[in-house]
């Protein structure tokens, strides 16, 4: 017969056992979310930068190449700046690089007259190491990332470079 | 083990709701920017429509706030912010906080976030959306200095001022 004291020691022990199985099992839980909730962020606001570069394209006239990627890489790196909540973890390893007929003064019209787009692609290293959940999560992910940007009529007019155009400024 | 578990579940649901609501701070900022860069009264304007940012972002950002009172940068009850910030900058999350405090908006001035759009005046057209969000985060249990029931928001982004024609 199991007394007072023997009956807590094996309810203690049995306490003890049940949370070394289920310790790990919770923090695998909570750091796997929160690991993949901080990479859908870093996608979400890489994407975001990106997105606005490729749209930053399109503000200097067509042709201006020059002009065109220095909006290009201002868009990009303001909006991917180093104030946001990722900062630290998420590194750009490629920045931002757009290509497209626009950039070389061109309209490429296809046969539903939608002209090629501007392409810009960026990558990016997401760093679990330098985040809250590094002690369980501490490698790196590459992120890549690609967005395209149309021109508007407007910017698809004739300009000094001479490129042929459907559209009269 | 049920305050670990309690303490797990919180997290997981905190970093839930801060990943949706950054995500909807993220698209509005874009969509923002694109309202904001350019054709503020005719095709050819280079004057920011900065003003239109705060309506057409609003739908975007209020559901997805769940209970956070997203403010225009313009709107009358921020004079006093916008006077201390300067026309050409956007205030941190941690000033539109600290405004909000003072005004005894909230515990510790979380549940506000600001829609802001400013023209740096070089050139270039910002668009800011800061503040804290409402979470379950007890003071003094957060990550990085949080401030207690609140999630930082603050997401930017900056282009050059354009014109829809050349």
């Amino acid at each position: 017969m199991r007394t007072g004291r023997g009956r807590r020691s094996g309810q203690r022990a049995q306490a003890a056992i049940e949370m070394a199985l289920v310790l790990p099992i919770m923090i695998v839980i909570v750091c796997g979310f929160v690991g993949m909730m901080l990479e859908l962020r870093a996608e979400n606001e890489f994407q975001t930068a990106v997105d606005l570069a490729a749209q930053a394209t399109l503000v200097p006239p067509l042709g201006d190449q020059a002009a065109s990627e220095a909006d290009s890489a201002y868009a990009f790196s303001h909006t991917f700046n180093p104030y946001s909540s990722e900062s630290g973890y998420l590194s750009v390893t490629t920045p931002v690089n757009c290509e497209g007929p626009y950039l070389e003064g061109e309209i490429d019209l296809n046969a539903q007259g939608i002209p090629a787009p501007v392409t810009c692609t960026a990558q990016a290293d997401l760093d679990f190491s330098k985040t809250p959940i590094s002690i369980f999560w501490f490698w790196s992910i590459k992120l890549s990332t690609t967005a395209e940007a149309y021109p508007s009529q407007y910017r698809q007019c004739q300009t000094t470079s001479g490129s042929a155009s459907a559209y009269q400024c | 083990m049920f305050g670990l578990f309690l303490v797990a579940l919180m997290a997981i649901l905190d970093t839930w709701i801060w990943t949706i609501e950054t995500d909807a701070a993220d698209a509005s900022v874009e969509q923002g920017i694109g309202v904001a860069m350019s054709a503020a009264g005719s095709a050819t304007s280079t004057t920011p429509a900065l003003t239109d940012v705060y309506a057409s972002v609003l739908p975007l950002l209020q559901q997805p706030m769940l209970g956070t009172s997203v403010e225009d940068w313009y709107a009358a009850n921020l004079a006093a912010l916008r006077g201390e910030i300067g026309p050409n900058a956007c205030p941190t999350s941690d000033q539109v906080a600290d405004y909000f405090d003072d005004l005894h908006s909230g515990y510790d001035g979380v549940g506000h976030v600001v829609v802001c759009a400013v023209n740096d005046g070089a050139g270039h057209v910002t668009v800011a959306i800061t503040g804290y969000a409402l979470s379950m985060v007890p003071p003094g249990v957060g990550p990085f200095n949080w401030r207690g029931w609140g999630l930082p928001i603050s997401e930017t982004a900056s282009v050059n001022v354009g014109t829809y024609s050349p």
